[in-house]
């Protein structure tokens, strides 16, 4: 039985009254005067009639009348099947997902993201089903579901408590869709585990910044009923302005250091001053960017400390993103030697077109060899073939420590034998018989042409390839085929070598051959080769957070690597070293020590955490997130008991029990006047008999 | 008895000369249809003897003198003189029928007192407790009657009551023989009481003793323990009804049978009076407890002098 003003219960107390009132009527607190009290014999006060009660079977009427009476105005009412029903409806499962990026680490937005997800939690009906997670540029759980299962929501709390204390923001970037696209994958994992059918929500507790990648967002297949809640956490000061170095490598060797100054849409103040830290230099720059813009400077380059240096923004009260690290100008020396014989000079040749793309290179100090230089004690980092040339002997040992080799198929003499020297056997090479073809099929997935796949610099369609080498490569073949003509002949492909590669293009790039040396893809494409043999990967020396720092792993494998103040990349040991790709974790200089060299690589937050500006929800709802309502769970829980709280209603008005009860009062009420009326009376007649 | 009116309802009416005229009346119209012809004890009037009449009233005197027969029909009452003792003691206020002792008391001594007012009897009247209060001595004449009524308008509150000394200053006053009707509770010690009484008898008075008892101290039918308090004393006794009534009864008996013996042995006429009897009843005893007694050898004690 169950009760829909169970308060009205405590009625039931007024028991105690009829009780009390039937045992007080035996204590001698009366007083009757009397004409005399000369025949009277006095009777001592018997303490044991306050524990008796008189007419039992009247005291029993009343207070089954109270209780009748308590009991109707409790109106009562049976749980029925149906009604268990509603009352066993599950409970929601929520997966909180926590922003860690760099911009959360503003002055009180962690805290507020840690009291915001407590109190909703708190806030949650008891038996909700929790999982929480993290993300920045990767995603994380803190507690799982699996975690979270059999554990009481208070517990619940405070291990998410716990956790979320024991951890602070990353210097990462803000991967919105790829946060939520596995936190979805977590919640459709449990919802496969949990036998209870019950409706999901998404929190997603972060500053909003409108600088988060939303990309991915818009691809991922929403769970039918699933709410997604936006928690925002806010900053204490509203507005920001970060400082990053304009990445552009070309621009390195010049004596000044281009940065962006960029100040959020909601800043309050525009005046900054960028000045080095630690360096001795000229004035600090000053300079106006009014809100929501941003502007570069050109601030004059300092004598360097040994790694790298700092400069810093003023001006602005959100301190992370206000340094920018800038890395020691260092332009290695490289020595690329071609072994074709044409001179320097003839632009029929590929020599010409190699060095004058190589030469403007500010990264490296290019040298060239051709076949008859002597070469020094440096190895060559790139040996270029043309298909004919005489190959010395120290050529295929160079390679397999470590240099690359690309072999260019001008012609078809020879060709094959110059394969099967360089480590290439039982490939046959013969003149494609067709004319005028193009680059079909590009792996872009591959790190020599990864700088090319975004979608303005993958058009190669306009290089136009007159003639080329149709190479057949043998059955069993290891290797990576980059490019192919549209006639699926191997355009440019790729055989690892001891530790070094050996890049074979089917085409020569000279004009006879084709249009490559004329593309302005040509300079970077070889560019890449080198960086590839000097194990610098494409990006060059400066990177943000959340970059590998090297792809692919420099040849040959890093032999020290020093790293900032908590950053928690390190060397692998032994055989992992091939595939190791570590991300950068915290803004600073990382040097990494390759054949005897030191390599700088400056890495710095990533210039999108400084766009602080809150984000306009509608742009999540156009990506096609269910946004709910942002208090959604409360008022679901208060929606859940207020159907209870009708369903309970109309269960009571359908049975009437009240209704009876009030009918057995009036019963019990003509019971007792009766039952008290006949003992009044039997009294009376006693009195007058007497 | 089913004409008669409840004392309850009686005592609903203010005046007290009301009630008494009201018992008085319903009284007589009762007598009309009884053997009884009042009690007036004086000579009246002869009538000639016709046969059938009761020979006890043939006047032997005249039929010497005369050698005719002639009847005694009434005697004159004016000659009577009583006088109504009424106790004021506390005790007397008490009460449980919604009125007291002691105004049913006043209202028997009124009824009493107009029924002899009527005959032309004179009447007096005296209230007592520890002492003699109120003295009104016995008169026929107009207005006196109006006397008695202001005489019994007095509350009891006297605190104790004794015989001894109120029938001692009464004796000094009755200097002529009459009647004494006394009207109280007895519930108090005895002792001295019914020497008083023989002292009024040795004076040549005629006694009625009237005991007034409410019905709850007959039957002392109290069910909730309480403290009892007495109306005279202020004492107060703790007394649980369940332990207490049957020795409190059989006290009571005790005293009561006292009382009544010593009445019957000192000759006295007794009456005992519930407050809750009718006051025709107790009237209609009185004339007739003077019928018997005139019957009796006392009566040709006194009648021996006419």
């Amino acid at each position: 039985m169950s009760f829909l003003a169970p308060l009205f219960l405590v009625g039931a107390a007024a028991i105690a009254g009829p009780i009390l009132f039937h045992l007080w009527r035996r204590t001698p607190r009366g007083r009757q005067v009397f004409s005399t009290l000369m025949f009277l014999v006095p009777s001592p006060p018997r303490m044991t009639n306050r524990s008796r009660l008189e007419h039992l079977p009247l005291l029993l009427l009343r207070g089954l009348l109270l209780l009748l009476l308590v009991l109707a105005f409790s109106r009562p009412f049976f749980r029925t099947e149906d009604w268990d029903r509603i009352a066993e409806q599950p409970l929601p499962r929520v997966a909180i997902l926590v922003d860690r990026s760099a911009s959360m680490r503003r002055d009180g937005v962690w805290d507020h993201a840690r009291e915001e997800i407590l109190d909703r939690m708190s806030a949650s009906p008891a038996g909700t089903r929790f999982g929480i997670f993290a993300f920045a540029d990767d995603w994380s759980s803190l507690a799982s579901f699996d975690e979270c299962r059999d554990l009481s929501p208070s517990t619940v709390r405070e291990l998410t408590g716990s956790r979320l204390a024991e951890m602070s923001p990353t210097w990462q970037g803000t991967r919105l869709g790829l946060g939520v696209a596995r936190t979805i994958a977590a919640l459709q994992e449990e919802e496969t585990r949990d036998v209870a059918e019950r409706p999901q929500e998404l929190w997603i507790v972060s500053d909003l910044a409108e600088g988060a990648d939303f990309g991915g967002l818009e691809n991922i297949e929403w769970p039918a009923g699933l709410r997604v809640v936006v928690v925002a956490a806010e900053a204490k000061n509203p507005g920001n302005a970060g400082l990053q170095p304009v990445a552009d490598i070309t621009e390195t060797a010049a004596d000044v250091v281009r940065v962006r100054v960029q100040n959020s849409s909601d800043s309050r103040v525009e005046e900054f001053t960028i000045d080095w830290e630690d360096v001795a230099s000229d004035d600090p720059v000053r300079v106006v960017v009014p809100a929501g813009q941003s502007r570069v400077v050109a601030i004059p380059r300092a004598e360097a400390a040994e790694g790298g240096t700092v400069l810093r923004l003023t001006g602005d009260s959100e301190p992370f993103d206000n340094v920018a690290w800038v890395p020691r100008v260092e332009r290695p020396r490289r020595l690329v030697a071609y072994l074709g014989e044409e001179a320097a000079d003839d632009p029929q040749g590929l020599r010409f077109f190699l060095e004058g793309a190589l030469s403007v290179s500010s990264l490296f100090d290019v040298r060239f060899a051709g076949p008859n230089d002597p070469l020094d004690t440096q190895r060559p980092s790139l040996i270029v073939i043309p298909s004919g040339a005489s190959i010395p002997g120290w050529v295929t040992e160079s390679i397999k420590r470590g240099s690359v080799g690309l072999i260019v198929l001008t012609q078809t003499d020879g060709a094959a034998d110059l394969l099967a020297r360089l480590g290439l056997t039982g490939a046959e090479v013969a003149e494609a018989p067709e004319q005028d073809q193009r680059w079909a099929e590009i792996d872009f997935e591959s790190p020599w042409l990864a700088p090319f796949a975004e979608a303005r610099y993958s058009d190669f369609t306009g290089i136009r390839f007159w003639k080329h080498r149709s190479v057949k490569l043998p059955e069993g073949w290891s290797g990576t085929i980059l490019t192919r003509f549209e006639n699926r002949d191997p355009a440019w492909f790729v055989q690892p070598v001891g530790m070094g590669r050996l890049h074979v293009m089917a085409s020569g790039w000279q004009p006879s051959d084709s249009q490559l040396a004329r593309s302005s893809k040509f300079p970077p494409l070889m560019m890449r080769l080198l960086e590839d043999a000097a194990g610098i990967s494409a990006g060059g020396r400066q990177k943000n957070v959340g970059d590998r720092l090297w792809d692919p792993p420099p040849q040959p494998a890093p032999e020290a690597i020093a790293v900032p103040k908590d950053s928690l990349v390190k060397l692998p040991d032994g055989e992992e070293s091939a595939g190791y790709r570590p991300l950068a974790d915290v803004p600073g200089i990382y040097q990494l020590t390759i054949d005897g060299e030191p390599r700088l690589v400056a890495v710095n937050v990533p210039p999108d955490e400084t766009r602080t500006s809150p984000m306009d929800l509608e742009r999540l709802v156009t990506l096609g997130v269910p946004v709910g309502e942002a208090t959604s769970t409360a008022s679901r829980a208060r929606e859940a008991e207020r159907l209870t709280q009708a369903r309970r209603e109309d269960l009571e008005r359908e049975q009437k029990i009240w209704w009876w009860l009030i009918l057995a009062a009036a019963g019990c009420l003509l019971l007792e006047a009766a039952y008290a009326h006949w003992l009044t009376r039997r009294r009376r007649d006693a009195e007058a008999a007497a | 008895m089913a004409d008669y009116i409840d004392p309850a309802t009686l005592m609903q009416l203010q005046s007290l000369e009301m009630r008494a005229k009201h018992v008085v009346e319903g009284f007589q119209t009762g007598l009309n249809r009884s053997p009884f012809h009042g009690f007036s004890v004086e000579f009246t009037e002869y009538r000639q003897y016709t046969q059938g009449d009761d020979p006890r009233y043939l006047d032997w005197r005249l039929f010497a003198r005369t050698d005719r027969d002639y009847i005694k029909r009434f005697e004159d009452e004016t000659n009577l003189r009583c006088q109504i003792l009424l106790d004021v003691s506390r005790s007397m206020s008490f009460g449980s029928r919604g009125y007291s002792k002691f105004e049913y008391a006043r209202t028997l001594a009124a009824t009493l007192g107009w029924f002899l007012t009527t005959q032309r009897d004179a009447v007096g009247l005296a209230t007592f407790g520890d002492d003699l209060y109120e003295f009104v001595p016995a008169r026929f004449r107009p207005g006196h009657f109006r006397r008695l009524m202001v005489a019994l308008e007095q509350p009891p509150e006297a605190r104790g009551s004794r015989l001894n000394r109120p029938v001692e200053r009464l004796c000094e006053r009755l200097l002529r023989r009459g009647m004494v009707m006394v009207i109280a509770d007895f519930l108090a010690p005895l002792d001295g009481w019914f020497d008083s009484l023989s002292a009024l008898v040795a004076r040549g008075q005629d006694v009625i003793v009237f005991q007034v008892l409410d019905p709850a101290e007959i039957d002392f039918q109290f069910s909730d323990a309480a403290l009892f308090e007495d109306l005279e004393t202020g004492r107060q006794v703790y007394v649980d009804p369940r332990f207490a009534a049957e020795r409190y009864r059989k006290r009571l008996e005790e005293h009561l049978a006292n009382v009544a013996e010593s009445c019957s042995r000192l000759g006295v006429d007794f009456r005992r009076v519930r407050t809750d009897e009718p006051l025709e009843q107790v009237l209609f005893d009185v004339v007739r407890l003077r019928m018997h007694r005139k019957a009796m050898p006392r009566v040709a004690q006194r009648g021996g002098r006419r």
